[in-house]
């Protein structure tokens, strides 16, 4: 137990100090100043401003830029450092250590970007024409934010592990695939992370009214529900962690020298 | 229990490199020394005894335990890698407490320990300050200090004294030896052969992956039959005394030096039990009897020579 | 007869020029660029767009002999500034260029460099000179494909000097691609020791000022919400590269962008340039000389 408190401490501590917070801080603080920009460019609802901010910043490119660079940070980086050494010689299971970080990391993201969005909320209330964004909408997004962070996170995470020479192979497909392909009329556009994310928020945060916001056309199929992006989400999170604990127990993971 | 670390066909590989190459041994208890040129295979076989890499083929055991995926067996061994990796914003004292603690250590005991484990590398001065700011001696002993903290049973140290001056060395030296007093067992890998051989006589020498001996230093030295052992004598009578050492049929080679001779015999021990009848019948002074290639070095050189 | 001096003798012979030594640094850093399959994967779909492309134009005039196929040039324009076009020429950005610079600060060789006869100036230039080389592997050379397939295939009947012309758009609607991103690129990777950093960084440049240009002009309706976009930025100044020639097929014209002229964008361009260029100077002017 003490050995998994101190990983989850240093875990928290290593991943929010440093120019690593700094890019963090910098992804997530676009959106709260753009809604400056947005609110007093004239023209926009506050609402409007808030939700386009979170749709297709916070919850998407911020949510998945912030992922990845955690995940590289907790895979790759600490493989070519030469500090993954020191955390796989803990007295926990490989599978814990992998958890433990993933999950702390995620919380952690989560908590910034919820930060950030009670920042832009307060933005837009003050600042914003009517109709202003509710205050339900403060932990309904948030919820969705972390859903989003933690499925990325995981994905990646897993990648990392799994892939250390195609890694940024992988990752690129990654982007291709949720910044274009998630826009296009295919059916497999359905099963992409960023649109059961959406779905969530369709449910969450618009009541089931897409609105101009998911004007893109999905013409073969109808957008995710909340129960089927949760359970598309829960899958892709309890496979990818499943399948990071498992490489970890199974592959020699230190940086090959002699 | 007997062995320490026993391996058996132990094999691994890097894509198209291979690592290790059917390695059978057996390290027993004290200081072990693991030699071998650059790439030989010392720190994947030093990898694999800590649990941090798998082996492709063969087995592995540590302390009678399978190390991979062994939580526990991780408080057992202290680990002192090679390759200079640190978290560079921590204080060197965070960094040994914050490893004391990943290993169950409770806040205050990974304090004291961590304390006494950064005073007996004499870090004490600079403990407060980030690693980041180290020298290479300083980040050497801070990773010696992460290793002995938690006072394991086993000790892995991968090239311990690279990078470190003279005297850091001696006082490092001193500490392992220490370490081996105080009933650990301690494997080392190091370049410097004069080093190893004044930490331990009991070598492991691995070459291109390979096994090629094991074992005390001098029994290695003399099976090593290719390579005649060689002898010099200082002497001012030098034609008088070859003339004498030439009939003896342990004498492989005579060879004039300037201040004696150079001699090489298959059957060291058979020479030096005749070399003083031998001297005295030829009238000869032996100022100085010396063997230029009883050592480490010498050894390691016959070993590894292709 | 006399002492020979078998001692260290300095070398007394020529020195190539300063131009070499760039070349050098430049020639290196371009042999890594290419290393790794994604990169080469991600060149190999360009390059793929642009061969699927001429097939198009074969099919085209082929069923169009008769009447004879006009595509104008606004096909040059149409392929450089499309969207997924522009999505793997980031990933390449991001991913050759972000290590240009942040690997040597890693591993301390911007020590080694400097300690040659190399100034910050000639090491700037040689980094410059590998993004843009292999930006311009991705930008020019297909773009140059596409110009002689477009000849071959008999699909643009025009003069040599109107076909020389748009040869010459071409170059520079790659080259206004091809700066201002290598600048960035290069700025980014000089502020962090972390490979990854800058790439992910790039990329979240590229697509956020897309996507926060696009909610302001689409919500907004402001005209200078287009300004934002670095994408935006460098095909609107890249049409103004080409004398317009409008061909058969309407998908293949040369679109408006914005509303503005051609001097906003490429003050705007220039500056990020000139900052950007300026951040790497900041950044390597300790490694120079005496520290």
């Amino acid at each position: 137990m003490t050995a998994l408190i101190a990983l989850a401490h240093f875990t928290l501590r290593r991943a929010f100090t440093g120019k690593r917070m700094i890019s963090a801080l910098l992804l997530l603080c676009i959106a709260p100043l753009m809604s400056v920009v947005l609110c007093t460019s004239g023209g926009l609802a506050g609402d409007d401003v808030f939700h386009r901010l979170m749709i297709f910043l916070v919850t998407w490119l911020s949510a998945m830029l912030l992922s990845l660079i955690y995940a590289i940070a907790l895979t790759s980086s600490e493989i070519e450092d030469g500090t993954a050494s020191f955390v796989l010689l803990a007295a926990l299971p490989k599978w814990l250590v992998v958890l433990v970080q993933t999950v702390v990391t995620a919380a952690g993201l989560s908590l910034m970007a919820a930060g950030s969005t009670a920042v832009m909320w307060g933005i837009v209330r003050m600042i914003g024409r009517e109709p202003l964004p509710e205050a339900v909408l403060l932990w309904r997004y948030p919820f969705v934010t972390s859903a989003a962070i933690l499925a990325y996170l995981s994905v990646f995470t897993f990648w990392g592990y799994a892939f250390r020479r195609g890694y940024a192979a992988s990752i690129a497909v990654a982007i291709v695939v949720e910044a274009m392909i998630v826009t296009m009329p295919m059916k497999f556009a359905a099963y992409t992370i960023t649109n059961n994310v959406r779905g969530l928020i369709l449910s969450l945060a618009l009541e089931g009214d897409p609105g101009p916001y998911f004007s893109y056309s999905l013409g073969m199929y109808d957008f995710p529900t909340y129960g089927q992006g949760a359970f598309f989400l829960s899958v892709v999170v309890g496979l990818s962690l499943c399948a990071a604990m498992v490489t970890i127990m199974n592959k020699s993971l230190v940086r090959a020298t002699e | 229990m007997s062995s320490v670390i026993k391996t058996t066909k132990l094999n691994h590989w890097y894509g198209n490199v291979v690592a290790l190459n059917d390695v059978t041994v057996d390290i027993g208890a004290g200081i072990t020394g693991i030699l071998g040129p650059n790439g030989a295979g010392k720190t994947s076989l030093m990898r694999m005894a800590v649990g941090l890499m798998r082996p492709a083929f063969g087995e592995i055991r540590v302390l009678d335990v399978d190390p991979w995926n062994n939580p526990g067996f991780n408080r057992r061994i202290g680990y002192c890698p090679e390759h200079d990796g640190f978290y560079e914003w921590l204080t060197g004292s965070d960094f040994v407490r914050w490893l004391l603690r990943l290993r169950g250590f409770s806040a205050a005991d990974a304090d004291r320990l961590g304390r006494e484990a950064i005073d007996r590398v004499a870090l004490r001065d600079a403990a407060g300050r980030r690693v980041g700011t180290y020298s290479r001696g300083m980040r050497q002993r801070l990773k010696l200090a992460q290793a002995i903290g938690h006072q394991s049973e086993l000790l892995v140290l991968d090239e311990p004294l690279t990078g470190t001056d003279p005297l850091v060395r001696q006082e490092l030296i001193g500490l392992i030896k220490s370490f081996a007093a105080e009933g650990r067992h301690v494997i080392v890998s190091s370049h410097v052969l004069h080093e190893i051989e004044a930490l331990t006589q009991n070598i492991v020498v691995i070459h291109k992956g390979r096994l090629v001996a094991f074992g005390d230093q001098r029994e290695i030295r003399g099976l090593i039959d290719r390579h005649p052992h060689a002898v010099s004598i200082r002497t001012t009578k030098s034609r008088e005394l070859a003339a004498a050492l030439a009939k003896e049929p342990s004498v492989r080679e005579i060879e004039f030096r300037d201040d004696g001779l150079l001699v090489k015999t298959k059957e060291p021990d058979v020479f030096y039990g005749r070399f003083s009848a031998l001297a005295l019948e030829a009238g000869c002074d032996v100022q100085e009897l010396t063997s230029p290639d009883d050592n480490l070095e010498a050894v390691f050189r016959y070993l590894t020579e292709s | 007869m006399g002492l020979v001096d078998t001692s260290y003798q300095p070398w007394n012979g020529d020195f190539l020029g300063r131009g070499h030594r760039i070349a050098a640094l430049a020639r290196s850093g371009l042999k890594l660029a290419f290393v790794g399959i994604f990169t080469r994967l991600t060149l190999l779909m360009i390059y793929a767009i642009v061969t699927s492309l001429i097939g198009f134009l074969y099919l085209a005039t082929s069923i169009n002999m008769s009447r004879g196929l006009s595509i104008g040039n606004g096909l040059y324009s149409w392929y450089l500034n499309s969207g997924p076009y522009g999505m793997l020429l980031m990933l390449l950005t991001a991913m050759v260029g972000s290590r240009l610079i942040s690997r040597d600060l890693k591993y301390n060789a911007t020590a080694m460099y400097f300690s040659k006869a190399i100034t910050t100036l000639d090491y700037v230039t040689g980094k410059f000179s590998v993004i843009a080389t292999f930006l311009a592997s991705a930008t020019f050379v297909p773009s140059v494909a596409l110009w002689i397939g477009v000849y071959a295939m008999g699909a643009d009947p025009c003069g040599w000097g109107e076909r020389l012309r748009d040869l010459a758009a071409i170059a520079a609607h790659s080259a206004i691609i091809i700066i201002p991103t290598s600048a960035i690129i290069l700025a980014l990777s000089s502020m962090s020791r972390t490979a990854y950093l800058p790439g992910v960084l790039y990329t979240f440049l590229y697509l956020g000022s897309h996507i926060t240009g696009g909610i302001l002009e689409d919500r907004a309706s402001r005209p200078w919400a287009k300004l934002i976009s670095l994408q935006n930025l460098t095909s609107h100044l890249g049409n103004f590269c080409y004398k317009e020639r409008p061909g058969l097929v309407p998908q293949f014209q040369i679109e408006t962008v914005m509303t503005y002229g051609w001097q906003g964008p490429a003050a705007i361009l220039a500056a990020v340039t000139i900052a950007s260029f300026a951040v790497v100077f900041w950044r390597l002017r300790k490694f120079e000389g005496n520290e």
